[in-house]
């Protein structure tokens, strides 16, 4: 069984005192920004990442996963015991949850949701080990043309899968590839869109990108609201869930688990997308429809499942193909190349360490957040009554930091503020910013491999349709993308992504 | 203790970004007598981790054990390095404020737009090691020998394509070298990093690379790519199995690329001649030579003549390739 050894290489990597640290740290700081509102796994690894440079390439990346995850988990607790999701993707969860809590079964609430995560854990901690290999091997006969052609497929299906207008989406995404173009030509080294600004000729940062539009961008947004918070914290009962609650949450649990598994290989999919997917699907198949939205705990066990599943299967195109499906990858993808290590097929054979050392840390973190959760949930809900203005200062320094930090250049800070304002202003015109930044990220991907197909095919634009894999790649795409774009679909797909806000 | 060193990255990454915005208000003076007394930062323009980056940083932390001041190490990447190079040009010629160089520094004034001039602006304190690159072609080519590649490539002029990481890359510099001295066409397909060049390579889908030893001869070894021959004139402990491309066919075809410390110009000589003599003496510890060696990389550590004599060969050299 070449699953298990490989697991045991993994565990054995990952069970040495100091990873077991950074393990826990990540998966700590993980659920500490989960709770916080305004501030997403993104930022907190944007800022961690110069950090990183210091740490071995396993180290690091255990540590990285572990806040990505742990804040899958972090962000139910707030959500469920006031109403506040600290993540994006627990807004579901306080639809379902809160209402648990008010009834009284705060407990119950919160160890479902840390149940169905654990399990959810489990499970795509397996699948990324069973279904990584083989993907990878694949990878190997990827040559240019069929990087290019999935990559177009990427960005269709993450038209397809965004929240709300099409149009927007779409457009959001063409500012992507159209902001990714700034920088230097790596063939010619001509200098595009740098206005004689040599911090622009090697392109924006996207860390610092990033963490205008998500970090600095919601903080502007929160400051809309001056008035003091006040939130009523539910009294936490009993954490254990009966025998009876355990048989209703099993099946809504695997199914969250498995839709969760498969969106977030998806690009652009990832834990918030398989969190209103799971939870709508709950709610159409469920015999008690009307209990939806009124304490049903189904409601709270298929999407935190699923959301955490989203999470840890993402990593499957980032190893595999060194394509990175949402902006986090993105991170993760430059934490690696600044250790010397080429995310892509390469990785399992030349760094199986490392490969199998972040899938087994995957579930030793899930094991920590299980058992660092559901006892230390009075000092999180402590953490929420911190006040915003002493928070978001200290977000906005660390920020600053860490973006200066990636390469030490004081326009990375200008970028970040251009960025924050521009988030604002996203986030006020209600169009999402997710498609824009994996259009920036996999922008110059995209154009060096249609640069370097053409080359190679000596200016043949048919290679791309002649490769049998890449022809499929572009026939999916044109198909989502018919799909997306016909009125019954768009309908239904409006209904199905906004129906439950 | 791995995890002391890990605790010290953190902590050290924590200081840089403290102290490397406090150093500015450090008055400078240039007294050779004490020198050095104050702390001493090396520009790397580079990211870290990178090959130059790690040497930069080994040869820091000598300075701090002999002399007992810190170095910062100041990362500022990107632009092939010109970027870098340019704030060590805004730098006082203190001694302060290092650079420590790939060889690419020769070809920054015909392909980026920069104010500084390579050899006025900057004094050369030494050429720390030197590094050939070897030939390697995709074993579905049937090539085996550097004549045969040449006349492969002479024959189907344009059909032969070699990896690049862009323009101004080591990868590209040799590969243009080689088809000037031998009057063939080729074609380059430039990568964002050179890593996944080398897997096409490997694959078949591009016929060749110019690329360092501890990039491809894993692959030779196992069957999986050729090596032709290496494009210095001595052997390269990488490959020591492996010939000059000059002894192959290309009589005089040399490329070899370095890494050397450079200082804004204004250091007073002895000061100069304290550092080169200082990183000489680092050069005979065993564990800089396994470092070196680990890289794949020939010790130089020449003298301050001898690293500016090589600087302005290669700035004539590259004129006639690359400038107008």
């Amino acid at each position: 069984m070449d699953l298990i050894n490989n697991l045991g290489l993994g565990f054995a990597t990952v069970l040495t005192p100091e990873n077991l640290m950074f393990s826990f740290f990540g998966v700590l700081l993980g659920t500490l920004i989960g709770v916080l509102p305004g501030l997403g796994p993104l930022v907190a690894i944007a800022v961690l990442l110069p950090f990183t440079f210091g740490l071995d390439p396993v180290s690091s990346m255990i540590m990285l996963a572990g806040i990505f995850y742990g804040a899958q988990y972090g962000g139910s607790t707030t959500a469920i015991l006031i109403n506040l999701p600290g993540e994006a993707s627990s807004i579901v969860t306080t639809l379902d949850g809160h209402q648990m809590a008010k009834r009284g079964m705060a407990g119950k609430a919160l160890a479902t949701a840390a149940i169905g995560s654990f399990f959810a854990g489990c499970v795509a901690t397996i699948l990324i080990g069973v279904f990584a290999p083989p993907l990878a091997a694949l990878a190997f006969r990827f040559g240019p043309a069929e990087y290019f052609s999935l990559m177009v497929c990427g960005l269709v299906v993450s038209v397809a899968l965004s929240n709300g207008s099409v149009l927007k989406a779409v457009g959001m995404m063409v500012l992507g590839l159209i902001l990714g173009l700034v920088g230097t030509d790596v063939q010619y080294g001509v200098h595009r869109f740098t206005f004689g600004v040599s911090e622009l000729s090697d392109g924006m940062s996207v860390a610092a990108m990033a963490m205008g539009i998500f970090g600095l961008g919601e903080i502007i947004r929160n400051l809309e609201n001056t008035g003091e918070r006040r939130f009523s914290v539910s009294k936490i009962t009993s954490l254990m869930p009966t025998r009876e609650d355990m048989k209703q949450i099993f099946a809504p649990m695997v199914r969250g688990t498995f839709l969760g598994s498969f969106l977030g290989v998806l690009p652009g999919g990832g834990a918030l997308l398989a969190s209103f997917s799971a939870y709508a699907l709950e709610k159409k198949i469920a015999r008690n429809p009307e209990e939806f939205g009124a304490g049903a705990i189904q409601g709270v066990a298929a999407p935190e499942a699923a959301n955490n599943a989203g999470a840890q299967t993402s990593f499957i195109p980032m190893l595999t193909l060194g394509i990175p499906s949402n902006p986090v990858m993105a991170l993760m993808i430059s934490a690696l190349i600044i250790q010397g290590i080429e995310p892509g097929p390469a990785v399992i054979n030349d760094h199986p360490e490392l490969f199998w050392g972040i899938i087994a840390s995957m579930w030793i973190g899930n094991l920590m957040l299980l058992v660092l959760n559901l006892p230390l949930v009075g000092l999180w809900v402590k953490l929420v009554s911190i006040p915003y203005k002493v928070l978001f200062p200290i977000v906005i320094v660390f920020a600053c930091i860490g973006v200066f930090s990636i390469n030490n250049t004081p326009f990375a800070i200008f970028t970040m503020a251009g960025f924050g304002v521009f988030g604002y202003v996203l986030r006020k015109l209600e169009c999402e910013p997710a498609p824009m930044i994996l259009g920036f990220i996999l922008g110059p991907m995209m154009e060096g491999h249609m640069q370097r197909a053409l080359l190679i095919s000596r200016g043949d634009v048919s290679v791309f349709v002649r490769e049998p894999i890449s022809a499929t790649l572009l026939v999916v795409a044109a198909v989502t993308l018919l799909i997306t774009i016909l009125p019954t679909v768009r309908k239904t797909r409006e209904v199905a992504l906004v129906d439950d806000e | 203790m791995q995890f002391t060193k890990t605790a010290r990255g953190l902590l050290g990454a924590v200081a840089i970004a403290a102290i490397g915005s406090v150093s500015g208000l450090y008055a400078t003076t240039a007294d050779a007598q004490d020198y050095p007394n104050q702390p001493i930062t090396i520009i790397v323009p580079t990211g870290p981790g990178s090959l130059v980056d790690i040497l930069a940083r080994l040869v820091g932390d000598g300075f701090t054990e002999t002399w007992g001041e810190q170095v910062i190490v100041r990362n500022v990447g990107g632009a092939g390095g010109s970027i870098g190079v340019t704030s060590l040009a805004d730098e006082a010629g203190d001694g302060y404020t290092l650079g420590f160089v790939p060889a690419n520094l020769t070809t920054h004034p015909y392909l980026y737009e920069i104010d500084y001039d390579v050899q006025a602006d900057f004094d050369p304190i030494i050429r720390v090691a030197s590094a050939s690159m070897v030939l390697y072609v995709a074993n579905d080519t049937g090539i085996s020998s550097v004549e045969e590649y040449i006349a492969h490539a002479r024959d189907n002029p344009g059909e032969v394509t070699f990896a690049t990481a862009g323009q101004g890359s080591a990868a590209n510099l040799a590969a243009e070298l080689f088809q000037t001295e031998t009057g063939v066409e080729m074609t380059a397909i430039p990568y964002q990093r050179l890593n996944l060049g080398v897997l096409d390579v490997v694959e078949g889908r591009v016929s060749s690379v110019f690329v360092s030893a501890a990039q491809g001869m894993q692959f030779v070894r196992d069957g999986q790519l050729t090596a032709l021959g290496i494009t210095g004139m001595t052997p390269n402990p990488g490959a020591p199995e492996l010939s000059p491309i000059s002894e192959l066919g290309v009589p005089g075809f040399q490329y070899n690329s370095w890494f050397g410390f450079i200082a804004p110009a204004g250091v007073p000589q002895d000061i100069i001649d304290q550092l080169n003599a200082e990183v000489v003496r680092q050069s005979t510890t065993d564990a800089f030579q396994e470092a070196i060696a680990t890289a794949g990389l020939e010790l130089v550590a020449g003298s301050p003549q001898e690293f500016a004599d090589v600087i302005a060969v290669e700035l004539e050299n590259w004129a006639g390739i690359l400038g107008e």
